[in-house]
């Protein structure tokens, strides 16, 4: 257990941007923008919120207060999950980037021969980084989630004070951010569940790649959409990496000025509503036969490339 | 005396290539071997055989493990040192040297800190912002204070400066004498470890040409260097080398009895480089 622990502090200390400086980014930008509209015209609600209230964020209090007790709460919950969104998609990028590298960055720079040098056996080295893109990197990015609620939540108590609004019964209560997060961390573990395809054939091709290791990424799937696009002239393959990249159930759309980024999936049996997660549309996300489904081929991926860590002859 | 390697037929190929060709040997617990070769000649592969990091043919049997099967096993008992170039870029010091103790059961976390105590080393400066003589130090301290067994070290001073390959081995020999280990070793540099050296093996393409002890060296070899019109008389004694020294003739010769020979002139026991640019020329020839 302490060897293992060791290995996800090696990915920690080797991947430290994309499992901690991408969240903290986020936030950062976030933070700024939320201070930003508070003097400026510009609207993070409306940014955030797809058909979201057309008040500025400073506004947001005295907008509530005119409402139900059903809007306020689906308005700040639409709000607090809004924010996790543009992480969701950052986090989606950052492990792109730490997955295809993951098992040819040392490889390149012959630090490997240090690390087998180890007693470290392949397979808990590649578990390692299994567990570092699915429960490392995702409570990091959770728990840098709850701070920035944390702090927005603040500044909407204030904003709110300073309106003469009820403090507790407008933001606070409706915001409910407990509920959020423990949905938004079921959320993740689910979604790592159903990125494990995935997870298996970025490994698979950091294990192999011997230059550019994003080549090997997206080379054999644009080689397979162009034929199948070329044989049969349908998309059912990008539509199904389509799918597996930005279905599940953590909402991936961010809206901006001329429509979405993302793209919603309809999955049988869910009606997902892509901007917050519902206690339901978990339950009925676990039911789908295409979660468990995936799970066969991203852990025959994952040991295909711990096979290929065994002997590494380009070392 | 107990064998720690024990090889029997090793053979590696890629391709059409032979990278070890018919391997056999035996290693006894407690030598310094040297593993001698020209670039090519199959010395990392051997090595790499040894740590079970490459697939290759054969019987081979470290520390009793198999390297193939138990590869986890075995590296818990062997310290492998590759150029220090290895060492990852990214990583401090300081978090090396909490990683290293919390992967390898056998790393002695107080020893490492009192071969650190004598260098200038910062624990919170990353590999790469260190100089490479603190590289080496570091690296040094990381695997000296591993006590395993069996110390494999491939090219080790690779890039090093003088000073600091003459103080990689003074730890290296002193390390030896404290504890029992058993140490392979190879370099370009064979005049460094000269002295250290219980063994020797020589590989070229693939092949042991050399594996012996260097006290066999001294009985079995012997140097003759006679004046240039004596050139001849040494030659008929079928020597395996020659060549010329400050206008002398230096003859190399193998199982020929040193009282014959000095009646041509000087006797010397030969020096690895001697050794091995004889065996290398022979073997070519």
């Amino acid at each position: 257990m302490k060897s293992f622990v060791a290995l996800l502090k090696r990915e920690y200390y080797q991947y430290r941007g994309p499992l901690l400086f991408t969240p903290l980014l986020i936030a950062g930008i976030l933070f700024t923008l939320a201070m930003l509209s508070l003097w400026t015209p510009y609207r993070l609600v409306e940014a955030l919120i797809d058909a979201g209230p057309q008040e500025n964020f400073a506004q947001l209090p005295e907008f509530l207060a005119g409402q139900d007790a059903a809007t306020r709460r689906d308005t700040m919950e639409r709000l607090l999950f809004g924010v996790s969104i543009p992480f969701h998609i950052g986090w989606f990028i950052a492990l792109l980037v730490y997955l295809s590298n993951s098992l040819y960055r040392d490889r390149r720079d012959r630090s490997l021969l240090f690390w087998k040098s180890l007693p470290i056996s392949d397979t808990r080295s590649v578990a390692a980084k299994v567990v570092s893109a699915s429960l490392v990197g995702p409570a990091i990015m959770w728990s840098t989630i709850v701070v920035i609620h944390l702090l927005l939540l603040m500044l909407l108590a204030i904003m709110a004070w300073r309106s003469g609004v009820p403090v507790w019964d407008t933001v606070l209560l409706p915001g409910n951010p407990f509920s959020v997060w423990l949905r938004l961390g079921l959320g993740y573990l689910l979604q790592m569940g159903w990125y494990l395809p995935l997870f298996g054939y970025l490994l698979l091709a950091s294990a192999h790649a011997r230059k550019s290791p994003q080549l090997y990424v997206f080379g054999p799937l644009l080689v397979l959409a162009l034929l199948e696009g070329m044989l049969s002239r349908s998309i059912e393959f990008l539509r199904l990496l389509q799918v597996r990249a930005w279905g599940g159930p953590v909402p991936m759309v961010l809206k901006i000025p001329n429509g979405m980024v993302g793209f919603p999936i309809e999955l049988d049996q869910t009606n997902l509503d892509y901007h917050v997660i519902h206690w339901q549309e978990l339950q009925a996300f676990l039911l789908q036969p295409a979660y468990w489904l995936g799970l066969v081929p991203g852990l025959l991926m994952i040991v295909v490339a711990i096979r290929a860590c065994r002997y590494h002859e380009d070392l | 005396m107990t064998a720690i390697v024990s090889a029997r037929g090793l053979h590696k190929h890629y391709g059409s290539l032979r990278v070890l060709d018919g391997v056999d040997l035996n290693i006894e617990k407690g030598a310094i071997v040297g593993l001698i070769g020209p670039n090519g000649a199959g010395k990392t592969t051997l090595l790499k055989a040894l740590l079970g990091l490459c697939r290759f043919e054969g019987e081979l049997e470290v520390l009793g493990l198999d390297p193939r099967r138990q590869r986890h096993d075995l590296s818990r008992q062997i310290c492998f040192i590759a150029d220090v170039s290895v060492l990852p870029r990214w990583l401090k010091a300081g978090q090396a040297l909490e990683l290293v103790r919390d992967i390898h059961p056998l790393f002695d976390m107080d020893r490492a800190r009192s071969y650190l105590d004598q260098t200038r080393i910062p624990m919170n400066k990353k590999v790469a912002h260190l100089s490479k003589g603190m590289i080496t130090q570091l690296y040094l301290a990381l695997v000296m204070a591993i006590d395993a067994p069996l110390l494999i070290l491939d090219e080790p001073t690779l890039g090093l400066d003088i000073l600091y390959r003459k103080k990689f081995y003074d730890h290296l020999i002193q390390d030896y004498h404290d504890r029992e280990r058993t140490i392979i070793v190879t370099t370009h540099q064979v005049e460094e470890i000269e002295t250290l050296l219980t063994h020797l093996l020589f590989l070229k393409d693939g092949k042991l040409v050399l594996n012996t002890s260097m006290a066999s060296v001294a009985d079995e070899y012997c140097e003759l260097m006679v004046p240039k019109d004596r050139a001849q008389a040494g030659r008929d004694l079928g020597p395996i080398g020659e060549r010329e020294v400050f206008g002398r003739k230096l003859f190399l010769y193998k199982g020929v009895e040193r009282d014959v020979l000095g009646r041509l002139g000087e006797l010397h026991t030969p020096g690895i480089v001697d050794l091995y640019l004889a065996l290398m020329k022979e073997d070519a020839a």
